[in-house]
């Protein structure tokens, strides 16, 4: 690049635009002491791991035939039928949630919550090393995340047999386990029953009969986000501050919909619970 | 209460999950401050 347009770029306002969005957060000034150069130092590295990387996949290409079964037929569909490991924690998911929430709703949040993080990351530090004491929160959080997406996947891989019933080890993979060994139940029946509420709708709007229930469900469900954003926002108020109202709102949604995920998990496990919302348009 | 690890396992999975994310999270986080460690004096750490 030529002095000129290297002036222009560098005398230019916008030269450091989206770093600067997050607020305190704008680039450092690194000298070339602090650097090293793109070629050799990183290209050459970068050159080695993939021929090393070619190098394990062509061996393991050789030794180990593709797992290719026979012809597909509509007569025998195999007991189970798993996805691709890396689809099978989607594939889990769909144990715990409606298939329109474990197969869209969940996947896009993660897919935009994941695009987010850079624009909602207020902490300017870890740019370039690693570190794990400046950067505790996020690192909790990703972390945090990260685990459940493989605990899925290795549930998926090693635990689910036939009718994807659970199976360990040590459980002979070809006797089916007892159907029927789980009966779900809709929350807004479980607390009919349990406090004993009219099952009788208090509203009809088309086809939504909203029972109390029902809307104790709702309360349920929507004071889980409420206590979610109030709670950081009133004992851990310079964490407010440092993000400010929007990125603080964008990131508490992604975040507490993340720990929504293994309480209903665990909900479905613990308490027999198929839904927690049901409304005619989505399952929760 | 005799049929706890009985099928369909609910303690069982519930364990899993639990014990499933320490060991992950600690995998995580060690290899974290394991790799902070490592490059510590690593010249191009501001």
């Amino acid at each position: 690049m030529s002095d000129q347009a290297s002036d222009s770029l560098s005398s230019s306002p916008k030269k450091n635009s989206l770093a600067e969005l997050i607020k305190k957060t704008a680039l450092k000034k690194i000298g070339p002491e602090d650097t090293v150069l793109v070629w050799p130092n990183l290209v050459y590295l970068e050159l080695i791991c993939m021929m090393v990387a070619t190098a394990i996949l062509l061996f393991l290409s050789l030794v180990s035939p593709a797992p290719l079964e026979e012809l597909a037929s509509a007569d025998t569909t195999p007991n189970p039928t798993k996805a691709p490991w890396y689809f099978l924690g989607l594939q889990e998911l769909l144990v715990y949630f409606d298939p329109w929430l474990a197969g869209m709703v969940l996947p896009t949040f993660i897919i935009i919550g994941l695009i987010l993080i850079p624009y909602v990351d207020p902490n300017p530090l870890g740019k370039g090393y690693y570190t794990f004491k400046e950067r505790k929160f996020s690192m909790l959080g990703f972390g945090f995340g990260l685990s459940l997406w493989w605990i899925l996947i290795l549930i998926g891989v090693f635990f689910r047999g036939l009718d994807w019933s659970w199976y360990w080890p040590w459980d002979d993979p070809h006797v089916h386990m007892p159907a029927g060994a789980v009966k779900l139940i809709d929350l807004q029946i479980i607390l009919q029953n349990t406090l004993g509420l009219s099952e009788a709708p208090l509203v009809t709007l088309g086809r939504y009969a909203v029972t109390i229930g029902n809307l104790i469900t709702w309360a349920l469900f929507l004071g889980f986000y409420a206590v979610g954003f109030t709670v950081p926002f009133i004992f851990f108020r310079d964490f407010y501050r440092r993000l400010g109202f929007v990125r603080y709102n964008v990131m508490m949604f992604f975040f507490i919909s993340m720990m929504g995920v293994p309480m209903k998990i665990f909900l479905r496990l613990l308490a027999d619970v198929k839904y927690v919302l049901v409304t005619p348009w989505f399952k929760f | 209460m005799d049929d706890i690890w009985a099928y369909p396992y609910r303690l069982g999975i519930g364990l899993f999950f639990v014990v499933g994310t320490i060991v992950f999270m600690g995998a995580f986080i060690g290899t974290s401050l394991w790799l902070e460690k490592a490059f510590k004096e690593d010249k191009t750490k501001k």
